[in-house]
């Protein structure tokens, strides 16, 4: 994890106090349910950018608006708050620069989530 | 120690991201809440008819329908559920819709536990002081609240008089906005019962028996209303001898009302926002921030909008307060309100000066609702008590009216705006094609002049406060350079 490229402003302490707040019975599962739902969303978003579809980049952006404030990537919560107006307002120039920032940080943002180890997990 | 997880209420928790769902739920059942989750709106609307909760968290972008609507389906089937309603930063729009529809309050993604937890306690909190409210005085119940169809229908409601329509929406607005937490925006021309607009807000809500503090952003120098709003410590500048709460503490339970919002000062706007956004406030001077539970209403007689185009206004602070907007319409344009309004006055004044009088007569009210009332509900009552204060009794007959109220007869059917300007005041044609800042300039440096300098005599006119006219004056020798 350490020699992974960090998304842009990212504040690691966020997703560590996530972690926290949901406990250690449920930790693994969450950081599971993270990589799903932010994939998800990567997913979608590639999708709708692809095919200029304005309620699916809406309702994409909106959720990568609360995952990456909460996991702590706080460019790329700017970034899909910047998607999100941009697709509220239909603005196609707007959207391929943005896209084109925001998805090598989704990137960096998953492969940290894949890469935390359960912090509640027993050392082997 | 957390009371035990049965004995509170349960939460409804409709959020279809399933990690953030999990955080939630995880923070709430940490407090020690019963939470139920859903992750479609269907399976939200089962949950709740199955549950009854007496709070759903509802995020307003859900896979399956709209959140907005599903809220509304909720409130149709339970009236009394409150309901906050989630979003994402970027979309606050939407929650500003959801407070319009009945959300009592809403969250803007992403948010802290801490913010998740005092928005429910809060929740909570006015919802057990409601009913407490209504077991202990029928009379405060939600039953006899303006604009409830089940309260019997006066025309004068919390302080109110008028039966007009604008009037019954008005009240209806606020007997469907008093019981949430919602910010409410008034706005409307000077004199025509904004304060008294705050006040019914505040006497309909579960905190009618907290305090109500107004305070007039435009009254008061800009270097001291800081320390009015959120208060000071001792020693904490020049003149503090003492420890003082400031507005905001002293409303804690209640509504703090805040008159003339738009002409507060850019920097003490970035403060009233952080106060918003996070329910404390830090006295000058003080090292920790205090947290307060106060419900906001703010007034203004400007164009909010213009004033955020303009720059003079946080626009984020406006959508903060924008929430739900009630205008006060002006005298002129409620009918029959202006005879209501006067006979009322009319008992109240000889009452209280010991006279004797029957009530208007015909011509009086034939001219009464045609005269233009520049200066609205407070120039009527001013015109009212100078009646009964000059004349023994008796029925109300023009020449009992004031001179010069009546005697322009070509003015009476003409709105203020389009009554002939003296001569040393701008036309009205003269301003066209003028910003409404460059207008509100001209006739100010114009009544000014007409009252040889004397910003007091000029402010009084106006009906501003000198201080407005003072700092209106500075801000142009700024801009000027």
């Amino acid at each position: 994890m350490q020699n992974l490229p960090l998304p842009l402003r990212f504040d690691p302490d966020r997703l560590r106090r996530l972690l926290d707040l949901v406990g250690p019975t449920e930790a693994r599962t969450f950081l599971t349910q993270l990589d799903r739902d932010l994939s998800d969303c990567a997913r979608s978003l590639a999708a709708a950018t692809d095919r200029q579809d304005w309620p699916a980049l809406r309702e994409a952006s909106h959720v990568l608006v609360s995952l990456a404030g909460s996991a702590g990537a706080l460019a790329l919560q700017s970034l899909a708050e910047a998607l999100n107006t941009a697709a509220n307002a239909r603005n196609t120039p707007a959207l391929a620069d943005l896209y084109s920032q925001l998805a090598p940080d989704l990137t960096r943002l998953i492969a940290i989530v894949r890469a935390t180890p359960d912090p509640f997990a027993s050392p082997r | 120690m957390k009371s035990p997880a049965s004995a509170r209420p349960p939460i409804l928790l409709i959020e279809d991201t399933i990690s953030l769902q999990m955080v939630y739920r995880s923070i709430l059942t940490g407090a020690g809440y019963r939470v139920a989750v859903a992750g479609t709106a269907a399976e939200g609307l089962s949950q709740f008819m199955a549950l009854q909760p007496a709070i759903v968290l509802v995020d307003l972008v859900l896979p399956d329908s709209d959140g907005l609507q599903l809220m509304q389906k909720m409130l149709e089937v339970q009236p009394t559920t409150s309901i906050i309603a989630i979003t994402a930063n970027g979309s606050v729009n939407r929650a500003v819709d959801a407070m319009r529809a009945g959300a009592h309050d809403f969250l803007v993604k992403p948010f802290d536990e801490g913010r998740l937890l005092s928005t429910v306690q809060n929740t909570l909190a006015e919802r057990r002081a409601r009913s407490t409210a209504a077991i202990v005085s029928p009379a405060n119940s939600a039953a006899s609240l303006p604009g409830n169809p089940e309260a019997p229908a006066p025309t004068e409601v919390a302080g109110f008089i008028g039966s007009s329509d604008q009037m019954a929406r008005i009240h209806a607005t606020i007997g469907s906005v008093a019981r949430s937490m919602a910010t409410v925006f008034i706005t409307g021309e000077s004199g025509t019962g904004k304060e008294l607009c705050a006040l019914a807000v505040h006497a309909g809500s579960a905190r009618a028996s907290g305090p109500f503090i107004a305070l007039n952003c435009g009254a008061i120098p800009q270097d001291l209303l800081e320390s009015e709003v959120f208060g000071h410590m001792k020693g904490s500048f020049t003149g503090a001898i003492s420890d003082k709460p400031g507005a905001a503490a002293a409303a804690d339970g209640g509504t703090l009302f805040l008159d003339e919002i738009c002409e507060m000062a850019p920097a003490l706007q970035t403060k009233l926002l952080r106060f918003l956004q996070t329910s404390t406030v830090q006295p000058v001077g003080a090292t920790r921030p205090k947290k307060v539970n106060v419900r906001i209403v703010c007034a203004t007689n400007r164009d909010p909008v213009d004033a955020v185009r303009r720059g003079h206004f946080r626009e984020d602070l406006y959508y903060r307060l924008f929430v739900v907007p009630i205008h006060m319409p002006p005298l002129r344009d409620r009918g029959q309100d202006v005879i209501e309004i006067a006979e009322a006055a009319l008992l109240r004044f000889a009452r209280e000066e010991g006279r004797e009088f029957h009530g208007l007569s015909p011509e009086v009210r034939a001219i009464l609702p045609r005269l233009p009332w520049p200066g609205n509900v407070r120039q009527l009552l001013n015109v009212m008590r100078n009646v009964v204060v000059l004349n023994p009794g008796g029925w109300v007959t023009p020449e009992m009216l004031p001179p010069g109220l009546v005697d322009a007869p070509p003015t009476l059917t003409e709105a203020p705006r389009s009554l002939q300007p003296a001569p040393d005041l701008p036309s009205t044609e003269n301003l066209v094609g003028l910003t409404l800042a460059e207008a509100e300039r001209r006739l100010i440096e114009a009544t000014v002049a007409r009252h040889g300098g004397s910003i007091p005599k000029a402010a009084r006119v106006l009906d501003v406060s000198p201080s407005t006219l003072y700092r209106k004056m500075e801000g142009w020798k700024e801009a000027a350079g």
